[in-house]
């Protein structure tokens, strides 16, 4: 598993590095505390998986590394720079609404392309790649969920990011296909060595991506533990009973966060 | 909703037929003339080329005070809908639910009784549709939309691109739908005065001449005007906005 090019290999420094961070939502007078001293870092060329009750504030996290959200304390910096809103090499995926029902598959793929005044070339070539090319006339509501989420996917790969973000990419489908995804992602992070970042619901999904799991106490969020797990990041990994451990680790450490949190 | 196909129009006209020669029949009265007299009427006012005269201008009034309507409206909706203050909200919500037509004599007074006043009496009250529709549905745009193409790296005026205003394209469709109905039928108010043309005061004047089946040819020529409107909403609607039928035929 060489890296691909030595800026994206594992030596090449901290892609991601998150200090003291703290974030509260102001409405009206009320004021909710959802993240509080969540820090971590990650090498580029990692992936990390983030796991934890829902409403602890996990969207809110990834949103903050996409310079979408700001803040209200602490430090984070992206390729040791302050994060800047639509930073060239960050991508998000969303779970859901990440595509427009107005634009085809081919639209939606070079969208990000065309915001940023670059040619769309590079969004046909990785639709060849995901197999989405026979789809590219298509709107989003003629295809199924799987498809929809590998649009999402070859928008953010054709602009060649060096920082990927999943919230929940797939929770809204079926088992198989969710598999068949995670394989997707799987590959493109070890043919790119793309940092990745991987918000989930999914113990198992976590632990095959998640070559760190960060796991996450209900609100406030707080990082309860971070579970190094060097076995993924290989295909194999699910079928050994070293996953099924760490699965088990990952489950003991969420409901006794539950329990006390 | 079934696939309309053109054999259930004619089934729709036949049953309209029917009903307007049952209804002649029943009252008897020489101002409701028979279908056949009122289709005479009409053929003869189209072949002789007054008839499409008078539409030729009630159509063209309805079309000036639309695209009038359409090319102050859709801006100030978009603007009030995503960065309109409570100001322009309250405006809006203190002059929509005034019946414009009330203010037909002092715009009578101010920009003459010509055609500058019918026209502007159409397009106050189609403004004020398509830009409570526009503004509703700029400021419902899907967040997650928003936040796609933000994290994309757009900004301004992208965002109004690709996501607000195609958000909100097929609403000012069906906003034009709406109130084709209420456009012609302040168009026969406008035409009621100061002109000798258009479909308002064809049917006005066949009716004090108590030509009736003239009077009804009129009144037809006014259906499928108003019909025509309603269509070409449709036809603009399938080539602007082709992402809503692949939505229904899912
Ligand atoms: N714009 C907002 N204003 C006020 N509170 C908010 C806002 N957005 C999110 N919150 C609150 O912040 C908390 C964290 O939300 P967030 O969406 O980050 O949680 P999450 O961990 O992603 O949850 P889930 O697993 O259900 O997706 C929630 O309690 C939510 O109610
Ligand atoms: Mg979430």
């Amino acid at each position: 598993m060489a890296a691909s090019s030595p800026d994206r290999g594992p030596g090449a420094g901290v892609m991601v590095e998150v200090e003291g961070l703290r974030l509260v939502f102001r409405q009206g007078r009320e004021e909710t505390l959802v993240l509080d001293g969540v820090s971590f870092s990650l090498p580029a060329g990692e992936s990390l998986a983030l796991i934890g009750p829902s409403g602890c504030g996990k969207t809110s996290l990834l949103y903050i590394l996409a310079g979408l959200l700001t803040p209200t304390g602490g430090r984070v910096a992206v390729a040791r720079a302050p994060v800047v809103r639509g930073r060239e090499g960050t991508a998000l995926i969303l779970q859901d609404y990440g595509l427009l029902p107005w634009k085809t598959v081919r639209e939606n793929a070079a969208l990000g392309l065309r915001i940023r005044g670059r040619s769309p070339e590079a969004a046909d070539r990785v639709l060849r790649d995901l197999g989405l090319w026979d789809l590219r006339h298509r709107y989003p509501a003629q295809l199924s969920g799987g498809q929809r989420q590998r649009v999402g996917i070859a928008r953010a790969l054709a602009l060649d990011p060096d920082l990927l973000l999943m919230d929940e990419p797939f929770s809204a489908l079926d088992a198989l296909t969710r598999e068949e995804l995670q394989d997707l992602v799987l590959s493109i992070w070890r043919q790119r060595r793309t940092t990745l970042v991987l918000v989930t619901h999914d113990i198992a999904e976590a632990v095959y991506l998640g070559r760190r799991i960060l796991v996450l106490s209900s609100r406030p969020g707080r990082v309860l533990a971070e579970i190094p797990n060097p076995g993924a990041g290989r295909p194999e990994y699910r079928r050994e009973p070293a996953f099924h451990q760490m699965v088990n680790q990952v489950r003991e450490v969420l409901a006794r966060g539950w329990v006390h949190g | 909703m079934a696939e309309r196909r053109p054999w259930h129009y004619l089934v729709a006209i036949g049953i309209l037929a029917a009903g307007w020669e049952a209804l002649a029949i029943a009252l008897a009265v020489p101002a409701f003339p028979r279908l056949g007299p009122a289709l005479v009427a009409l053929w003869q006012g189209v072949a002789e080329g007054e008839l499409l005269l008078h539409t030729w201008v009630s159509l063209c009034r309805v079309a000036y005070a639309t695209a009038l309507a359409l090319i102050l409206g859709v801006p100030l909706g978009l603007y009030l809908g995503r960065s309109g203050g409570p100001i322009g909200s309250v405006l809006v919500y203190l002059t929509h639910p005034i019946p414009k037509v009330v203010f037909l004599p002092v715009i009578m007074v101010v920009l003459g009784i010509g055609d500058l006043s019918k026209v502007f009496m159409i397009f106050l009250i189609l403004f004020f549709q398509i830009l409570v529709t526009v503004r509703d549905g700029a400021a419902a745009v899907e967040p997650g939309h928003l936040i796609a193409v933000t994290a994309l790296g757009a900004r301004g005026w992208q965002v109004y691109r690709h996501v607000v205003i195609p958000a909100t394209l097929p609403r000012v469709f069906t906003a034009l739908r709406l109130s084709t109905a209420t456009a012609v039928a302040v168009l026969f108010f406008a035409e009621t005065y100061a002109t000798t043309h258009g479909l308002g005061a064809y049917v006005w004047d066949a009716w004090s001449a108590r030509d009736y089946d003239d009077m009804f040819a009129g009144v037809i020529a006014m259906a499928v005007l108003g019909f025509g409107f309603h269509t070409a909403a449709d036809l603009l609607e399938r080539v602007c906005c082709p992402w809503v039928r692949a939505q229904v035929r899912e």
